[in-house]
């Protein structure tokens, strides 16, 4: 029972952290800046 | 014709083998073993023919080989009727409906870049700069011999190139990039049975698969004529074959699976060095117990495998040069064995630094994604939203948990797949090297493969959690991934670039020259971009790249053919264009295309 508990622990820890990883991406990621921007620019271009 | 011949021929082979394979065992083991069986069936008949040319027992290279070797598999294969059952599946659920769903948003830029190829041209990088000109060279000679001196891009192993050439010996050019499709299939199957192989559901595999396809390198390469991931799905494709079939129930491997493997391993060695360590690597992994077979029928079998592909290179290196390594030079303690070009010489030891500001940035770059130059995402950059959410995590949570699992390949392997990453990794440092994102592509396809008995877990643990973390990055590299081809098929609509000499913005002059002659890019080395364009529609104009312009041009014009000199914006100074009028070149109006100049000599 305890070694089941800590298993499912360390699994709710792991997917805890890949939220905060993916969310760390979304911030941080110079390549979805570069979307933006571009995605930004081609809006304004073809977007009256 | 007789190029189309041999891939359709090959592709009929290969999908036989699959089928075969498929029929003993599983859907996916027929996938990997029919990418490698057809692409051997078309580069070692090729290396055949090559071999009887170098050595002057034919007067050219024919493409007609592969055809051959192919119609003669078919054949066999048809003989024989198909034998055995599938293998029973531990895990008979199928795959969840949040996986396919994940795999139908990463398949969007995959279909949008294909629609982006097949409507164009080749237009990668690396591609047009010196790997499909290699090919064109080939195309042309007859021959693929090497000269040696300092022209090493067209001395290194070439089994990519030789598919790329067949491509291009279709007329249809863009095939060439749009071939690597199969790639990125062998690569999703070699991924999948290692999944599989290593404890994960059906569904965690192919989630595994998912993470592989999602990331950068891997869709931009799949589109590219790059060659880094047809080494790397032909060694995960073996490695997966190899880790499947000895996992399940424990088995002894089977001898024509170890056959299969082997070529898949001596694939990867004649791509690129990059691979020879990595794939020396798998190729031990298949040396264990093989069915029937005696420990030197087996060591036969596979040594024959693994050299039918890659003999060919350490022997045209060895006979043109005397080392058999050319064009990497073998030093021991600062002592040169064997002459050739030190890896730095290859490729300069801070190209790393393209994509990070120092070395101990790797740790965080799946987050960050820096590049110094150019869009975040290329052939050589980018690991995606998937990757960075669930690789790293998963990765360590797998190693952690492999702790609480039953002594077997469900912890074993895992920890000897990152055995043999680090092994990689440090090989790479012994040789000098600074890390680069694609050479490290095997290494990245392991990771990802790794998370799934951790995802495998959390599946079940907590299903929504799961689903909205492959939702949410798969939307998000769907779209991101969407926006480089849309953009380009866009433009190409509007600006109605259908033609080859618009779509690369050449003159067209470049499509209407004499059958034997030479186009010199006198341009800066940087930019080589044009080396393939100013080959012309039907790949007959003879390319001098802009490293060897200069020496070309020292020389005094002479032949019967005629040498035309092309010079792009931004233009070079007077003193090289007095210096071509001086030597005999006369200038010639390219009033269509002021972004251009050019000269002729007409010939003799």
């Amino acid at each position: 029972v305890t070694s089941a508990r800590s298993s499912r622990r360390l699994l709710d820890l792991s997917l805890a952290l890949s939220i905060v990883s993916l969310l760390s991406y979304l911030a941080f990621s110079e390549a979805v800046r570069d979307f933006l921007t571009i995605g930004h620019r081609l809006a304004t271009r073809f977007v009256p | 014709v007789i190029a189309a011949l041999g891939l359709v021929l090959a592709v009929a082979a290969a999908i036989m083998t699959a089928r075969r394979v498929a029929a003993g065992g599983s859907r996916a083991e027929g996938l990997a073993a029919g990418f490698i069986v057809g692409t051997a069936l078309v580069v070692v008949p090729i290396q055949f023919g090559a071999a009887l040319e170098l050595l002057g027992l034919v007067p050219t290279l024919s493409l007609l080989p592969p055809a051959v070797a192919s119609a003669m598999v078919v054949g066999w294969l048809r003989a024989r009727s198909a034998s055995g059952r599938p293998a029973p599946d531990p895990d008979p659920s199928p795959i969840g409906r949040v996986e396919l769903a994940a795999g139908l948003i990463i398949g969007v830029p995959y279909f949008l870049f294909s629609l982006d190829r097949i409507t164009g041209f080749p237009v990668t990088w690396d591609g047009v700069a010196y790997h499909l000109p290699l090919a064109v060279k080939w195309l042309q000679d007859g021959s693929l011999g090497i000269e040696g001196g300092a022209n090493w891009r067209g001395s290194l192993p070439a089994n990519a190139e030789i598919v790329a050439m067949m491509a291009l010996g279709t007329g249809w050019q863009s095939l060439a990039e749009v071939s690597n499709l199969a790639s990125a299939a062998g690569l999703g199957a070699g991924g999948y049975l290692i999944g599989r192989g290593i404890g994960a559901s059906r569904s965690a595999a192919w989630a595994g698969v998912l993470l592989i396809l999602s990331v950068p390198v891997v869709l931009y390469q799949t589109f590219s004529s790059y060659v880094d991931l047809f080494g790397t799905a032909s060694l995960i494709a073996a490695l997966g074959l190899i880790v499947r079939q000895r996992t399940r129930e424990r088995s002894p491997l089977d001898a024509g699976v170890l056959a299969v493997a082997g070529l898949g391993c001596g694939l990867a060695i004649g791509t690129k060095p990059t691979f020879w360590v990595p794939a020396a690597i798998v190729a031990i992994a298949g040396l264990v117990r093989v069915r029937g077979v005696s420990v030197p029928g087996a060591l036969a079998i596979y040594a024959g495998a693994v050299l039918a592909p890659a003999l060919f290179w350490f022997g045209r290196a060895l006979g043109t040069t005397g080392n058999p390594f050319y064009p990497v030079a073998v030093e021991i303690a600062g002592r040169t064995l064997l002459a050739g070009f030190r890896p730095s010489e290859l490729v300069n030891p801070e190209y790393y630094l393209g994509l990070v500001r120092s070395p101990i940035e790797w740790l965080g770059y799946p987050w960050i994604e820096y590049k110094r130059a150019g869009y975040g995402w290329s052939p050589g950059s980018g690991l995606g939203p998937l990757f960075a959410a669930l690789v790293p995590i998963g990765v360590i949570a797998t190693l952690v948990q492999s702790r609480h699992r039953p002594v077997g390949p469900a912890r074993l392997i895992p920890l000897l797949l990152l055995g043999g990453v680090v092994v990689v990794a440090v090989a790479w440092w012994l040789v000098g090297q600074g890390p680069h994102l694609r050479f490290a592509l095997p290494m990245i396809a392991i990771l990802c493969v790794m998370t799934t008995p951790w995802l495998t877990d959390v599946r079940v643990a907590r299903p929504r959690i799961v689903a909205g973390l492959l939702l949410t990055g798969a939307v998000v590299f769907g779209k991101m991934a969407s926006l480089d081809p849309a953009v380009r098929l866009a433009s190409r609509i509007r600006h109605q670039t259908w033609s080859r000499d618009r779509f690369y913005g050449v003159p067209p002059l470049v499509d209407s020259l004499p059958a034997c002659a030479a186009a010199v890019n006198f341009n800066p080395p940087r930019e080589f971009w044009s080396n393939f364009a100013l080959a012309g529609h039907r790949l007959t104009n003879r390319v001098i790249p802009p490293w060897e312009a200069r020496d070309f041009l020292d020389g005094p014009p002479a032949g019967p053919c005629p040498i035309y000199v092309f010079d792009r914006e931004p233009f070079l100074d007077a003193s090289a264009e007095a210096r071509l009028t001086s030597i005999g070149y006369r200038p010639l109006p390219l009033s269509e295309q002021p972004a251009w100049r050019a000269w002729v000599w007409p010939g003799r």
